[in-house]
Protein backbone atom coordinates (compact mmCIF):
# COMPACT_ATOMS: atom_id res chain seq x y z
CA UNK A 1 0.00 0.00 0.00
CA UNK A 2 1.68 3.27 -1.12
CA UNK A 3 1.84 6.15 0.86
CA UNK A 4 -0.30 8.02 -2.10
CA UNK A 5 -2.99 5.80 -1.65
CA UNK A 6 -3.19 6.36 1.73
CA UNK A 7 -3.26 9.86 1.05
CA UNK A 8 -6.46 9.23 -1.19
CA UNK A 9 -7.95 7.36 1.06
CA UNK A 10 -7.82 9.50 4.23
CA UNK A 11 -8.88 12.38 2.41
CA UNK A 12 -12.19 10.96 1.12
CA UNK A 13 -13.10 8.87 4.01
CA UNK A 14 -12.21 12.37 6.17
CA UNK A 15 -14.81 14.68 7.54
CA UNK A 16 -18.65 14.64 7.13
CA UNK A 17 -19.89 15.41 3.75
CA UNK A 18 -23.96 16.91 4.49
CA UNK A 19 -26.06 15.84 1.54
CA UNK A 20 -29.60 16.92 2.20
CA UNK A 21 -32.05 14.33 1.42
CA UNK A 22 -35.63 14.89 1.81
CA UNK A 23 -37.09 11.93 3.71
CA UNK A 24 -40.60 12.75 3.04
CA UNK A 25 -39.81 12.57 -0.24
CA UNK A 26 -38.28 9.92 -0.45
CA UNK A 27 -41.04 8.16 1.36
CA UNK A 28 -43.98 9.53 -0.95
CA UNK A 29 -41.96 8.81 -3.85
CA UNK A 30 -40.98 5.30 -3.06
CA UNK A 31 -44.88 4.51 -1.72
CA UNK A 32 -46.11 5.84 -4.83
CA UNK A 33 -43.54 3.69 -6.99
CA UNK A 34 -44.93 0.39 -5.03
CA UNK A 35 -48.27 1.30 -5.53
CA UNK A 36 -47.57 1.56 -8.88
CA UNK A 37 -46.03 -1.65 -8.89
CA UNK A 38 -48.48 -3.76 -7.49
CA UNK A 39 -50.74 -2.53 -10.08
CA UNK A 40 -48.74 -3.34 -12.19
CA UNK A 41 -48.17 -6.64 -10.95
CA UNK A 42 -51.79 -7.08 -10.38
CA UNK A 43 -52.82 -6.15 -14.43
CA UNK A 44 -50.04 -8.78 -15.48
CA UNK A 45 -51.76 -11.38 -13.34
CA UNK A 46 -55.49 -10.63 -14.78
CA UNK A 47 -53.79 -10.28 -18.28
CA UNK A 48 -52.09 -13.59 -17.69
CA UNK A 49 -55.36 -15.31 -15.92
CA UNK A 50 -57.52 -14.19 -19.00
CA UNK A 51 -55.12 -15.97 -21.17
CA UNK A 52 -55.02 -19.24 -19.24
CA UNK A 53 -58.58 -19.89 -19.22
CA UNK A 54 -59.31 -18.57 -22.69
CA UNK A 55 -56.36 -21.75 -23.49
CA UNK A 56 -57.52 -23.73 -21.06
CA UNK A 57 -60.98 -23.13 -21.26
CA UNK A 58 -62.02 -24.87 -24.69
CA UNK A 59 -59.42 -27.76 -23.77
CA UNK A 60 -61.29 -28.80 -20.81
CA UNK A 61 -64.78 -28.27 -22.76
CA UNK A 62 -63.15 -30.70 -25.82
CA UNK A 63 -62.03 -33.21 -22.88
CA UNK A 64 -65.79 -33.06 -21.31
CA UNK A 65 -67.68 -33.47 -24.42
CA UNK A 66 -68.29 -36.90 -25.65
CA UNK A 67 -66.29 -37.58 -29.38
CA UNK A 68 -68.00 -37.41 -32.20
CA UNK A 69 -68.22 -40.26 -33.88
CA UNK A 70 -66.25 -41.06 -37.00
CA UNK A 71 -68.69 -40.63 -39.90
CA UNK A 72 -68.96 -43.90 -41.78
CA UNK A 73 -66.53 -45.61 -43.86
CA UNK A 74 -68.79 -46.52 -46.81
CA UNK A 75 -67.67 -45.08 -50.02
CA UNK A 76 -71.25 -42.96 -50.15
CA UNK A 77 -71.69 -41.01 -47.08
CA UNK A 78 -75.55 -42.44 -46.46
CA UNK A 79 -77.86 -41.56 -43.93
CA UNK A 80 -80.07 -44.19 -42.61
CA UNK A 81 -83.61 -43.80 -44.69
CA UNK A 82 -85.52 -41.77 -41.85
CA UNK A 83 -87.79 -39.26 -42.34
CA UNK A 84 -86.52 -37.60 -39.04
CA UNK A 85 -83.11 -37.70 -39.73
CA UNK A 86 -82.44 -38.19 -43.52
CA UNK A 87 -81.73 -35.55 -46.08
CA UNK A 88 -85.29 -35.18 -47.40
CA UNK A 89 -85.61 -37.10 -50.67
CA UNK A 90 -88.97 -35.97 -51.37
CA UNK A 91 -89.63 -33.29 -54.25
CA UNK A 92 -86.57 -34.41 -56.09
CA UNK A 93 -86.72 -36.29 -59.59
CA UNK A 94 -84.36 -39.37 -58.66
CA UNK A 95 -82.69 -40.85 -62.27
CA UNK A 96 -81.55 -44.52 -62.13
CA UNK A 97 -77.97 -44.21 -62.91
CA UNK A 98 -77.30 -48.09 -61.59
CA UNK A 99 -78.10 -51.72 -59.99
CA UNK A 100 -75.71 -53.17 -58.26
CA UNK A 101 -77.79 -56.64 -58.33
CA UNK A 102 -78.52 -57.00 -61.44
CA UNK A 103 -76.34 -57.17 -64.76
CA UNK A 104 -76.44 -53.18 -66.18
CA UNK A 105 -79.19 -50.96 -65.97
CA UNK A 106 -82.57 -52.64 -65.48
CA UNK A 107 -84.10 -49.45 -66.96
CA UNK A 108 -82.29 -47.09 -68.64
CA UNK A 109 -84.12 -43.85 -67.92
CA UNK A 110 -86.03 -45.02 -65.27
CA UNK A 111 -87.06 -42.01 -61.98
CA UNK A 112 -88.56 -42.32 -59.02
CA UNK A 113 -90.46 -39.09 -57.65
CA UNK A 114 -91.23 -39.23 -53.86
CA UNK A 115 -93.79 -37.43 -51.90
CA UNK A 116 -94.78 -38.40 -48.74
CA UNK A 117 -96.70 -41.46 -48.54
CA UNK A 118 -96.50 -41.79 -52.47
CA UNK A 119 -94.09 -42.68 -55.59
CA UNK A 120 -94.35 -42.00 -58.91
CA UNK A 121 -92.13 -42.45 -61.85
CA UNK A 122 -91.32 -43.51 -65.16
CA UNK A 123 -89.86 -46.62 -66.66
CA UNK A 124 -88.99 -47.60 -70.92
CA UNK A 125 -92.87 -47.95 -71.31
CA UNK A 126 -94.57 -45.84 -69.18
CA UNK A 127 -95.68 -44.10 -65.82
CA UNK A 128 -96.22 -45.82 -62.80
CA UNK A 129 -97.43 -44.89 -58.65
CA UNK A 130 -97.01 -46.95 -55.86
CA UNK A 131 -97.93 -46.61 -51.87
CA UNK A 132 -94.75 -45.37 -49.96
CA UNK A 133 -94.24 -46.54 -46.77
CA UNK A 134 -91.61 -45.07 -44.60
CA UNK A 135 -89.75 -45.62 -40.83
CA UNK A 136 -86.65 -45.30 -39.69
CA UNK A 137 -84.22 -47.99 -41.51
CA UNK A 138 -87.35 -49.20 -43.51
CA UNK A 139 -88.50 -48.00 -46.97
CA UNK A 140 -91.36 -50.09 -48.20
CA UNK A 141 -93.48 -49.88 -51.79
CA UNK A 142 -96.66 -51.34 -52.71
CA UNK A 143 -99.55 -50.92 -54.96
CA UNK A 144 -97.96 -50.10 -58.10
CA UNK A 145 -100.39 -48.76 -60.78
CA UNK A 146 -98.83 -49.11 -64.24
CA UNK A 147 -99.79 -46.61 -67.35
CA UNK A 148 -97.79 -48.32 -70.05
CA UNK A 149 -97.64 -47.97 -73.88
CA UNK A 150 -96.35 -50.09 -76.94
CA UNK A 151 -92.98 -50.62 -76.43
CA UNK A 152 -90.14 -53.32 -77.74
CA UNK A 153 -89.58 -56.42 -75.68
CA UNK A 154 -86.23 -55.70 -74.22
CA UNK A 155 -87.52 -52.11 -73.14
CA UNK A 156 -91.13 -54.37 -71.90
CA UNK A 157 -88.44 -56.49 -69.61
CA UNK A 158 -86.69 -53.77 -68.21
CA UNK A 159 -89.43 -52.09 -67.19
CA UNK A 160 -90.67 -54.86 -65.54
CA UNK A 161 -87.54 -55.60 -63.49
CA UNK A 162 -87.12 -52.16 -62.21
CA UNK A 163 -90.70 -52.15 -61.14
CA UNK A 164 -90.04 -55.36 -59.51
CA UNK A 165 -87.05 -54.02 -58.08
CA UNK A 166 -88.62 -51.55 -56.58
CA UNK A 167 -91.26 -53.71 -54.62
CA UNK A 168 -88.51 -55.22 -53.36
CA UNK A 169 -86.89 -52.46 -51.80
CA UNK A 170 -86.62 -52.90 -47.82
CA UNK A 171 -84.55 -49.53 -47.04
CA UNK A 172 -83.24 -46.29 -48.29
CA UNK A 173 -80.38 -44.41 -47.46
CA UNK A 174 -79.97 -40.59 -49.04
CA UNK A 175 -76.90 -38.98 -49.65
CA UNK A 176 -75.38 -35.70 -50.83
CA UNK A 177 -77.31 -35.87 -54.62
CA UNK A 178 -77.91 -39.35 -54.19
CA UNK A 179 -80.64 -41.76 -53.87
CA UNK A 180 -79.99 -45.48 -52.41
CA UNK A 181 -82.59 -48.37 -52.61
CA UNK A 182 -81.03 -51.41 -50.68
CA UNK A 183 -83.18 -54.61 -51.52
CA UNK A 184 -81.83 -58.36 -51.14
CA UNK A 185 -81.10 -58.43 -54.55
CA UNK A 186 -78.98 -55.13 -54.67
CA UNK A 187 -79.06 -51.53 -54.93
CA UNK A 188 -80.40 -48.75 -57.01
CA UNK A 189 -78.38 -46.15 -57.25
CA UNK A 190 -80.53 -43.03 -57.95
CA UNK A 191 -79.10 -39.98 -58.76
CA UNK A 192 -80.67 -35.93 -59.04
CA UNK A 193 -82.19 -35.57 -62.10
CA UNK B 1 -50.67 -1.48 6.75
CA UNK B 2 -49.20 -3.10 9.58
CA UNK B 3 -46.76 -4.52 6.72
CA UNK B 4 -46.14 -0.70 4.76
CA UNK B 5 -45.68 0.74 8.57
CA UNK B 6 -42.83 -1.71 9.45
CA UNK B 7 -41.42 -1.19 5.98
CA UNK B 8 -41.18 2.63 6.70
CA UNK B 9 -39.71 2.28 10.28
CA UNK B 10 -36.97 -0.04 9.25
CA UNK B 11 -36.05 2.07 5.45
CA UNK B 12 -36.07 5.28 7.87
CA UNK B 13 -33.45 3.46 9.94
CA UNK B 14 -31.72 2.77 7.72
CA UNK B 15 -31.96 6.32 6.05
CA UNK B 16 -30.68 7.57 9.12
CA UNK B 17 -27.65 5.05 8.97
CA UNK B 18 -26.58 5.27 5.48
CA UNK B 19 -26.65 8.66 4.52
CA UNK B 20 -23.95 10.05 4.99
CA UNK B 21 -22.04 7.05 3.19
CA UNK B 22 -24.13 7.64 -0.01
CA UNK B 23 -23.89 11.26 0.40
CA UNK B 24 -19.79 11.16 0.59
CA UNK B 25 -20.05 8.14 -2.48
CA UNK B 26 -22.46 10.38 -4.44
CA UNK B 27 -20.65 13.48 -3.79
CA UNK B 28 -16.92 12.11 -4.70
CA UNK B 29 -18.72 10.72 -8.28
CA UNK B 30 -20.49 13.56 -9.38
CA UNK B 31 -18.28 16.45 -7.82
CA UNK B 32 -21.73 18.22 -7.00
CA UNK B 33 -23.66 18.74 -4.17
CA UNK B 34 -26.44 18.98 -6.15
CA UNK B 35 -26.58 16.20 -8.41
CA UNK B 36 -25.13 14.50 -5.13
CA UNK B 37 -28.60 15.07 -3.44
CA UNK B 38 -30.70 14.38 -6.50
CA UNK B 39 -28.67 10.56 -6.67
CA UNK B 40 -28.91 10.02 -3.48
CA UNK B 41 -32.85 10.40 -3.24
CA UNK B 42 -33.47 8.71 -6.30
CA UNK B 43 -31.18 6.04 -4.96
CA UNK B 44 -33.46 5.61 -1.87
CA UNK B 45 -36.27 5.35 -3.73
CA UNK B 46 -35.13 2.79 -5.63
CA UNK B 47 -34.18 1.36 -2.32
CA UNK B 48 -37.86 1.87 -1.04
CA UNK B 49 -39.25 0.28 -3.67
CA UNK B 50 -36.79 -3.09 -3.80
CA UNK B 51 -36.82 -3.26 0.74
CA UNK B 52 -38.72 -6.26 1.16
CA UNK B 53 -35.95 -8.00 -1.12
CA UNK B 54 -33.15 -6.52 0.64
CA UNK B 55 -31.38 -8.26 2.75
CA UNK B 56 -30.44 -5.60 6.44
CA UNK B 57 -27.36 -6.70 6.33
CA UNK B 58 -26.45 -6.29 2.97
CA UNK B 59 -29.06 -2.89 2.18
CA UNK B 60 -26.44 -0.81 2.38
CA UNK B 61 -24.11 -2.47 -0.43
CA UNK B 62 -27.32 -2.42 -2.49
CA UNK B 63 -28.35 0.93 -2.05
CA UNK B 64 -24.37 1.85 -3.21
CA UNK B 65 -24.72 -0.67 -6.51
CA UNK B 66 -27.96 1.44 -6.98
CA UNK B 67 -26.45 4.90 -6.67
CA UNK B 68 -23.51 3.91 -8.84
CA UNK B 69 -25.68 2.24 -11.90
CA UNK B 70 -28.34 5.16 -11.26
CA UNK B 71 -24.75 7.71 -11.95
CA UNK B 72 -23.58 5.90 -14.92
CA UNK B 73 -27.37 5.78 -16.28
CA UNK B 74 -27.61 9.47 -15.41
CA UNK B 75 -23.87 10.68 -17.14
CA UNK B 76 -25.42 8.68 -20.44
CA UNK B 77 -28.16 10.83 -20.21
CA UNK B 78 -26.29 13.73 -19.79
CA UNK B 79 -24.31 13.08 -23.00
CA UNK B 80 -20.84 13.39 -20.97
CA UNK B 81 -21.13 16.36 -19.39
CA UNK B 82 -18.88 17.05 -16.30
CA UNK B 83 -19.84 18.21 -13.46
CA UNK B 84 -17.22 20.67 -11.69
CA UNK B 85 -16.05 19.60 -8.28
CA UNK B 86 -18.14 22.03 -5.59
CA UNK B 87 -17.55 21.44 -2.49
CA UNK B 88 -20.39 20.18 -0.45
CA UNK B 89 -22.52 22.03 2.40
CA UNK B 90 -20.09 21.92 6.00
CA UNK B 91 -18.86 24.09 8.52
CA UNK B 92 -15.86 25.31 6.90
CA UNK B 93 -13.17 26.57 9.00
CA UNK B 94 -10.79 29.12 7.97
CA UNK B 95 -7.04 27.74 7.05
CA UNK B 96 -8.42 24.10 7.65
CA UNK B 97 -5.85 22.71 5.33
CA UNK B 98 -7.92 18.96 4.80
CA UNK B 99 -10.71 20.38 3.69
CA UNK B 100 -8.65 22.79 1.12
CA UNK B 101 -6.74 18.92 -0.07
CA UNK B 102 -10.17 17.23 0.00
CA UNK B 103 -12.01 19.82 -2.37
CA UNK B 104 -8.88 19.60 -4.61
CA UNK B 105 -9.16 15.53 -4.43
CA UNK B 106 -12.97 16.33 -5.40
CA UNK B 107 -12.51 18.23 -8.55
CA UNK B 108 -9.29 16.09 -9.67
CA UNK B 109 -12.02 13.50 -9.12
CA UNK B 110 -14.13 15.40 -11.50
CA UNK B 111 -11.80 15.11 -14.08
CA UNK B 112 -11.05 11.53 -14.02
CA UNK B 113 -12.99 9.42 -16.68
CA UNK B 114 -16.46 8.04 -15.08
CA UNK B 115 -15.09 4.55 -15.09
CA UNK B 116 -12.22 5.53 -13.45
CA UNK B 117 -13.24 7.38 -10.87
CA UNK B 118 -16.10 4.97 -9.55
CA UNK B 119 -13.29 2.27 -9.15
CA UNK B 120 -11.39 4.83 -7.10
CA UNK B 121 -13.93 5.60 -4.79
CA UNK B 122 -14.99 2.46 -4.30
CA UNK B 123 -11.45 1.21 -3.61
CA UNK B 124 -10.76 3.96 -1.49
CA UNK B 125 -13.63 5.56 -0.13
CA UNK B 126 -15.60 2.12 1.02
CA UNK B 127 -11.88 0.46 1.80
CA UNK B 128 -13.22 -2.63 -1.14
CA UNK B 129 -10.84 -5.25 -2.74
CA UNK B 130 -10.71 -5.08 -6.66
CA UNK B 131 -12.87 -8.20 -6.34
CA UNK B 132 -15.22 -6.47 -4.66
CA UNK B 133 -15.23 -3.22 -6.94
CA UNK B 134 -15.21 -5.54 -10.12
CA UNK B 135 -18.18 -7.64 -8.74
CA UNK B 136 -19.91 -4.69 -7.41
CA UNK B 137 -19.14 -2.90 -10.47
CA UNK B 138 -20.24 -5.85 -12.98
CA UNK B 139 -16.77 -5.31 -14.77
CA UNK B 140 -13.76 -7.77 -15.23
CA UNK B 141 -10.75 -7.90 -12.76
CA UNK B 142 -7.96 -7.16 -15.03
CA UNK B 143 -10.40 -4.02 -15.58
CA UNK B 144 -10.47 -2.77 -12.24
CA UNK B 145 -6.93 -3.33 -11.85
CA UNK B 146 -5.91 -0.86 -14.49
CA UNK B 147 -8.59 1.38 -13.99
CA UNK B 148 -7.18 2.09 -10.29
CA UNK B 149 -3.89 2.10 -11.39
CA UNK B 150 -4.42 4.50 -14.23
CA UNK B 151 -6.99 6.54 -11.76
CA UNK B 152 -4.54 6.81 -9.07
CA UNK B 153 -1.59 7.84 -11.14
CA UNK B 154 -3.63 10.45 -12.68
CA UNK B 155 -4.96 11.94 -9.46
CA UNK B 156 -0.82 11.89 -8.43
CA UNK B 157 -0.04 13.74 -11.16
CA UNK B 158 -2.29 16.04 -11.05
CA UNK B 159 -1.82 16.95 -7.45
CA UNK B 160 2.03 17.23 -8.48
CA UNK B 161 1.44 19.17 -11.09
CA UNK B 162 -0.65 21.60 -8.29
CA UNK B 163 1.74 21.41 -5.71
CA UNK B 164 4.30 22.52 -8.43
CA UNK B 165 2.45 25.73 -9.96
CA UNK B 166 2.13 26.73 -6.16
CA UNK B 167 5.83 26.66 -5.51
Amino acid sequence: MSAFEDQVRSLMQADRVEVPVDLEFVLDSGREAVRGRRLGWTLAGITVLGLVVSVVTPILIAGMVPAVPAPATSPVPTVAASPASAPDPDGITWRLVRWTGGTGNPNPGGTLLVRGTEASGTTACGTFTAELARAPGSWRMSAFQLRTHSCPLQADRASSRYLEALGAVTAATVGAGELRLHSAGGDLVFARQ
Amino acid sequence: MAQDSRRDAEFTAFVDAATQSLGRTAWLLTGDRDLAAELVQATLVKTYVAWARVRPDGALAYARRILVNLDVDTRRARHGTVAMAEPPDRPVEPGDGRVDERERLGRLLAQLPARQRRVVVLRYLHDLSEQEVAAELGLPLGTVKSSSARGLAALRSALGQEEGSRR
